[in-house]
């Protein structure tokens, strides 16, 4: 390897204790690499340590009170405000989300997949797109998949939208989501 | 540090997904600072890092149940919050100017007030310089630097493969390096 790609392996190890054993062993043998580490190193010193981000006791015991208040107001609400339709609604976009994501190429070529321009998804306009939203937090979900699931719920064609691409699969796709998605493991 | 908390929290994660509320508690009391410190140097913003990580840690409460355990409960924490402060980040909301509230907690005691004084402004410089990167950068350095997690679990939490994530790195510290030589700092 060059010094120069040396250096590049350095930067990797920006603000680490530790280095690989090829890595030290050349910093040790290369003047150069070894001036480079050091500017590293006293960089990263510089920076220093987060501990000043730290929220102290007092913060940290009102930050809790606040979230378990909001814990306790929201499960029942998510539980019972909503109708069962919306929730068969909700499970529908966040399957068709995933299996998008494993069926990607056969939505693409059918044009489904409207091109990403970066829609503001925090606009919620209602629950349930809300509660999708945050589920579909946990099922590393692309920015695009963001946008297909925000793009339903915005334009309020959700559950039509979700009905006809249901429909559009094909028998053997179909049958891959249901062996691969579970609804209520979902929800 | 990262092996000290994971320890503490493992029997915490037993009892927590069987809906012990205590237990929960202690594990936001052990996960609030890094998930706060992420959000907010992120954001820059005192009250959206709050408000990020507590629709964090309600996101993870809610979905507990659907945490698996082969992934590293901290590394779940940080791609949901992650995910919320990309969302967040997105939208109109955050494009209010951000704000200079860098003193998030009182300094160490110990340090004399020049010392103080030369750390606030280094603080102070390393948020202005991190506004300028990209937010994918930004994350990526924040997640190696601050956190020190492994490339391969910042590729799991930013759904970004590995070599795009050592890119972004190295791009960033490329970046902080001439930032900081613009600003006259020596180690
Ligand atoms: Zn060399």
């Amino acid at each position: 390897m060059k010094c120069e790609e040396f250096h590049e392996e350095i930067m990797l190890y920006f603000g680490q204790a530790e280095l690989p054993v090829e890595l030290a062993g050349h910093i040790a043998d290369c003047e150069s690499c070894r001036a480079f580490y050091e500017e590293m190193k006293g960089m990263a010193a510089g920076l220093g340590v987060d501990d000043d981000f730290y929220p102290n006791e007092l913060e940290t015991e009102r930050f809790l009170k606040r979230l378990n208040d909001e814990i306790d107001r929201t499960r029942p609400t998510v539980v019972s405000g909503i109708s069962w339709y919306k929730l068969v609604g909700v499970a529908a976009s966040v399957i068709l989300v995933v299996g998008i994501s494993l069926l990607g190429n056969f939505f693409k070529q059918n044009g489904a997949i409207p091109e990403s321009t970066g829609t503001n998804l925090s606009v919620l306009y209602d629950d349930d797109y809300q509660i999708a939203l945050e589920n579909s937090d946990l099922y590393e979900l692309s920015d695009d998949q963001f946008y297909i699931l925000g793009i339903d719920y915005t334009s309020k064609r959700t559950y039509d939208a979700a009905g006809q691409l249901i429909e559009d699969l094909s028998e053997e796709e179909m049958k891959y989501l249901e062996e691969n998605f579970n609804v209520g493991d979902l929800l | 540090m990262i092996e000290s908390y994971r320890d503490r929290l493992q029997p915490l994660i037993e009892k927590a997904v069987t809906g012990d509320r205590d237990a929960f508690s202690e594990i936001v009391r052990i996960m609030m600072k890094p998930i706060v410190a992420l959000t907010y140097r992120m954001t820059r913003n005192r009250e959206a890092a709050y408000d990020l990580a507590q629709d964090t840690f309600l996101a993870a409460w809610q979905n507990l149940s659907g945490f698996r355990g082969e992934a590293l409960f901290d590394s779940w924490l940080y791609r949901i919050a992650t995910n919320k402060t990309l969302n967040y980040l997105a939208s109109p909301k955050s494009a209010v100017v951000a704000s200079d509230d860098y003193r998030l907690n009182d300094m160490a005691d110990d340090n004399t007030p020049e010392k103080l004084l030369m750390q606030k402004e280094l603080k102070g410089m390393v948020l202005d310089f991190m506004s300028t990167l990209p937010t994918r950068q930004r994350l990526v350095f924040n997640l190696r630097f601050y956190r020190n997690l492994p490339f391969t679990e910042i590729s799991e939490i930013t759904g970004n493969a590995e070599g795009t994530v050592k890119t972004n790195y190295r791009e960033a510290i490329k970046k902080l390096r001439e930032y900081m030589k613009q600003k006259g700092w020596q180690s």
